[in-house]
């Protein structure tokens, strides 16, 4: 084994494998294992869990932002207003002092000090379906493996499969799906927070006796079928159709309903289907669900970049500050994770079109609540916005972070028809600082 | 527990022991004509390999299972209440082979099988569409239905060229946007049964493929482009070109290599560079076709030697009487389908095989390894020379493996049977493997059982002509585009996996509370129900109601114990009317065996 500054600091080697000395350098915390990982490469799983014990693991729900089609970087948390890639928006004090971002952010700016602006993302899928695969599943693309997104995770660990509702709901599309978790672990979807709940309501004409009746009929069906076929059909079947059927009859089904909220805390979201969605989620991660994905649509802006992004800022703007300051003020924020990012970055260079084209080699991301240490920034960019100066984060490395703050081991295999596979990708690392 | 989780080492060490003697049988007859494989030579070998596992073959199916299943593996569809009842009380000889022919013959088997391989070729489609999926998807139909040879129809789909509205099959390249490892990677796939994405990136340990490998196979994609070439109704229309083959003198290649990583460096979008940079390199690159695997129960010796020479044998065979060189996807078409090929014929037919029996005779079907381990191997080698040899007849492949035994055995098991049991039994098709249907046979069985899918093609008939329909009053051809989005919107609800491009191959029971919802509640179901045929036909009937809403909805009749309680549940809930029938109709549709195949 080659030379190791930092075993050799600690007075003993790597060759008397010792435990203890891994054990220690573990205790002197993440940054020390990063540089250490960096520095000899792989550390064996045991000392990668001692570690991830070092994270408080707080956060026990999840909402994650999702910009689909990836907003640049620059005209959004990691604003270089004077660079000629810079772009034509300015940047802005926010409650913390020496953190600016974009101007088109002011209501985010002021509940900076709950956040951490990561400006250091980076990855290698500059391709929409590839990228998207890869910031909900953790993993690139690979052919034969259907990977579970963050929130199948969250729901296979953490929900509670007696819940009336899903562990895992999805507005406005965009998420992925359980994979090998199966479909009980996939998204319950809505296109619109503001449309009513589709068909969990009796067909018309349908009394609750009758629909009783058919549902005894029903069960005598199935019983008998799998009686009769001895199959392992029937009973997932019937588990499904109890869980609808308690969906239908829950009380907690009004947690959908945002028209239940006064138009005053509705209208502070903001009146678009995005500001919707937020509320939507807080509604029900009120009520206990455990993760809630809401997409806001339309930042691949390969033309006319600046007046949509500006438009799409005051809507991520006041959508996700309620969301903050409403989750803080239900004292749920301590332990609702929110996340906030695109599929990948913008070129820094303007395009001929006034646009800016993909580019997954520098982006941000935003994270706030579960646990997240508030107002600060996690690495930077080059001054013409084109690399990562520092603290490169790759989605990997995030989704092990937060599978820290979770409380979650992400080394833990599972099987994938006959493939073994972490729940997050074996590259990934911690990000030192992330979580307070 | 899904089957391919199962240890296979027990498989291996017994089916290594009885594949010899098979083997042996296909491998040398002299130059002898080749014989037909036939349901006979199938069922031979299949007994050998339930004796030799010490299986026991369960106990054929009944009729109506028997015609349900046919209908839905040949068809996509359910049967009709008409056939069912007409079929069970045929007591003719040979009644099961003579309804394989005739549903073989039905248009329902193109749209069937040209949906199946549209979907491994081009995925279901995101919402965003951007290539003319509909006009592929019918040009692969057709090809179904004429039974173009599967070699000819896979050399169409890889060589096309041309504008998309004149030759829907460019659609392949059009849909991974003519990039040469996207196409290499799901050619390998679709028609090869490897996996080679994972070397696209460089190297891994643990992969049989490595990253040159694959970047000279997808050598083969690299002179084709894409263009728009123009626009109808508002949609664009790309078109399909193959750029000329750079001079082979090593400094003119360098130049044409150079040249275009010139372009690349002025590109603005690191993206689209990168890209050109990547075809640049692959325009270089020798297009080589995959070698075969080296050991394991796929490896063939002694084609070993013969991969150093294909290109040029193909280049030889097809160039004789033209002075024209193939292009590159030419070669790659030729080297795919031609006889011996290592992975094409068992590919396909193990893809087909896994389409009819719930599982392929290796798993998963789309990735063939060294350590791969094939249930029935002499199977799977028979059936992929039959194919091979006589004409790549898709229709008789399908045909003759549904008029096997093991096609014909019951799904059903014994109830006291331990779960090892009953997947040491489908694993090894001694028993017919039960699985959900895929969304395109539910949603087309929904509406078959409920009878409005001849609501809507009479409506669409009556209206056909445009002349003829009133103001405000839909043409047949917006009602047939109107139950198309209908169709691919209910599907989409349906399908549990990833909605995007990829469609996973595993059965899982599993479904989503949405579709519980859906069957349970939405419109769809309820109008279908209510405006349907069959509800309306049932209460025509006599004292024979419940028998015909089981044979409407689950393809048999009720057994009598089924109709008492059935009988009784009418009785309570108001009699036979039009609402209790509905009830009825409604449990049979929720049900289990409704939404499976067995």
């Amino acid at each position: 084994m080659s030379y190791n500054p930092f075993l050799e600091a600690l007075g003993e080697s790597i060759d008397q494998s010792s435990r203890r000395a891994f054990l220690k350098l573990a205790a002197l915390g993440g940054t020390t294992a990063v540089l250490y990982e960096n520095a000899v490469g792989a550390i064996p799983t045991w000392i990668r869990q001692a570690q991830d014990t070092k994270v408080a693991a707080k956060a026990k729900r999840c909402v994650f932002l999702y910009l689909q089609g990836g907003p640049s970087h620059l005209d959004t948390f990691d604003p270089k207003p004077g660079h000629p890639n810079g772009g034509e928006f300015k940047a802005m004090d926010t409650s913390v002092d020496g953190i600016r971002i974009s101007e088109h952010f002011p209501k985010l700016a002021k509940e900076m000090a709950d956040l951490t602006i990561i400006r250091s993302m980076t990855s290698k899928e500059g391709n929409h379906d590839r990228g998207r695969y890869l910031v909900h599943t953790g993993y690139a693309p690979q052919a034969a493996v259907q990977h579970a997104d963050i929130g199948s995770i969250l729901s296979h660990e953490l929900g509670n499969p007696q819940f009336d509702l899903p562990a895992f709901v999805s507005v406005g599309g965009g998420s992925s799906a359980g994979g090998y978790f199966g479909s009980q672990h996939s998204p319950f979807v809505i296109q619109r927070a503001s449309s009513p709940l589709e068909d969990v309501a009796l067909p018309t004409g349908v009394s609750k006796d009758r629909y009783e009746e058919r549902r005894k009929l029903l069960k005598e069906l199935d019983t008998k079928f799998g009686k009769k076929t001895n199959s392992a059909a029937v009973e997932p079947h019937e588990n499904i159709y109890k869980r609808a059927d308690r969906l239908m009859k829950s009380p907690l089904l009004a947690a959908f309903d945002i028209n239940k909220e006064d138009e005053k805390s509705r209208d502070a979201y903001g009146k678009d289907e995005f500001g919707k969605g937020c509320l939507l989620a807080r509604r029900l991660v009120e009520v206990g669900v455990t993760c809630v994905h809401v997409s806001l649509n339309g930042w691949d802006t390969h033309q006319n970049n600046f007046p949509q992004v500006e438009k799409l800022s005051g809507i991520l703007d006041s959508g996700m500050s309620q969301l903050i300051r409403d989750l803080r003020s239900r004292g749920l924020l301590k332990d609702t994770l929110v996340v906030c990012m695109g599929e990948f970055g913008r070129t820094p260079r303007i395009n001929g079109n006034g646009g800016r084209d993909h580019f997954p080699r520098t982006w941000s991301a935003v994270l706030a609540g579960g646990g997240v240490k508030g107002g600060q920034v996690i690495g930077s960019t080059t001054d013409d916005g084109m690399d990562v100066k520092d603290h490169p984060v790759t989605i990997p490395d995030l989704y092990r972070t937060l599978g820290a703050g979770f409380g979650i081991d992400t080394t833990q295999v599972n099987f994938a028809g006959p493939r073994p596979i972490t729940l997050v990708d074996k590259a990934g690392k911690l990000v030192p600082d992330l979580f307070a | 527990m899904k089957l391919h989780q199962l240890s296979n080492v027990r498989f291996l060490t017994i089916f290594v022991a009885i594949a010899a003697p098979f083997a042996a049988a296909f491998q040398d007859n002299g130059g002898a004509a080749p014989t037909k494989l036939d349901a006979a030579a199938i069922d031979a070998m299949f007994d050998q390999a339930w004796t030799a596992a010490g299986l026991k073959a369960a106990s054929p199916a009944d009729d109506a299972e028997w015609l349900r299943r046919a209908s839905l593996v040949l068809n996509g569809v359910t049967p009709t209440a008409d056939e069912v009842s007409a079929f069970i009380s045929d007591h003719s000889q040979g009644k099961r082979g003579k309804k394989v022919d005739e549903m073989i013959a039905r248009a329902e088997f193109g749209e069937h099988w040209g949906d199946e391989w549209t979907r491994m070729l081009v995925g279901r489609g995101a919402r965003m569409q951007r290539f003319d999926r509909n006009g592929f998807t019918e040009w692969v139909e057709e090809q179904f239905n004429k039974n173009v040879p599967f070699n000819e129809f896979t050399k169409n789909v890889l060589t096309a060229s041309g504008r998309a509205d004149d030759n829907p099959a460019v659609g392949y390249i059009e849909k991974w946007q003519a990039e040469p490892k996207d196409l290499a990677g799901q050619t390998a796939k679709v028609f090869l049964g490897v996996q080679i994405q994972c070397a696209r990136c460089h190297d891994h340990k643990d992969q049989q493929w490595k990253q040159s490998e694959f970047n000279d196979f997808a050598a083969y994609f690299a002179m084709t482009n894409l263009r728009r070439a123009g626009d109808a109704d508002g949609k664009p229309i790309f078109e399909v070109r193959d750029q000329p083959e750079p001079k082979r003198g090593k400094a003119v290649g360098k130049i044409a290599k150079k040249a275009l990583e010139e372009r690349a460096k002025k590109a603005k979008n690191p993206e689209a560079a990168q890209k050109m940079m990547e075809k640049a390199e692959l325009t270089s690159a020798t297009p080589t076709p995959l070698r075969p695997l080296a050991e394991g129960p796929l490896a063939m010796p002694n084609i070993t030697e013969e991969r150093n020479h294909s290109q040029d044998d193909t280049k030889a065979d097809d160039t004789k009487d033209t002075q024209v060189e193939m292009s590159r996807r030419e070669q790659l078409a030729a080297w795919i389908t031609k006889q011996g090929n290592p992975y094409y014929a068992r590919s396909v037919v193990n893809s087909t095989f896994a389409r009819m029996f719930g599982y392929g005779l290796i798993n998963p079907t789309d990735d063939f390894r060294s350590d791969s381990t094939v249930a029935v191997p002499a199977l799977l080698d028979a059936l992929a020379k039959d194919f091979e040899q006589n004409g790549y007849d898709y229709k008789r492949l399908v045909a003759t493996l549904a008029k096997t035994k093991a096609f014909s055995l019951a799904s059903a098991g014994d109830a006291k049977e331990k779960e090892e049991a009953r997947e040491s039994h489908e694993k090894m098709f001694a028993r017919y493997v039960m699985r959900p249907m895929s969304p395109e046979q539910m949603f087309d069985s929904i509406t078959r059982a409920t009878g409005i899918d001849e609501v809507a093609e009479e409506r669409a008939k009556k209206l056909k002509n445009p002349g003829k329909a009133k103001k405000g009053q839909m043409t047949g051809e917006k009602i047939a585009e109107m139950y198309g989005k209908v169709r691919q919107g209910a599907i989409r609800k349906f399908v549990t996996t990833f909605e995007d491009d990829e469609s996973s191959e595993d059965i899982s029971f599993e479904g989503t509370i949405p579709q519980a919802l859906l069957m349970m509640n939405s419109r769809m179901i309820t109008d279908s129900m209510s405006r349907g045929m069959t509800v309306q036909r049932v209460m025509e009937r006599g004292n024979d109601k419940i028998d015909w809403v089981y044979l409407s909805i689950l393809s048999r009749k009720p057994t009598s114990d089924e109709r008492a309680k059935s009988s009784a549940f009418l009785q309570k809930n108001g009699g036979e009317k039009k609402e209790t029938i509905e009830d009825l109709a409604w449990a049979l549709l929720n049900s289990a065996e409704f939404s499976t195949i067995h």
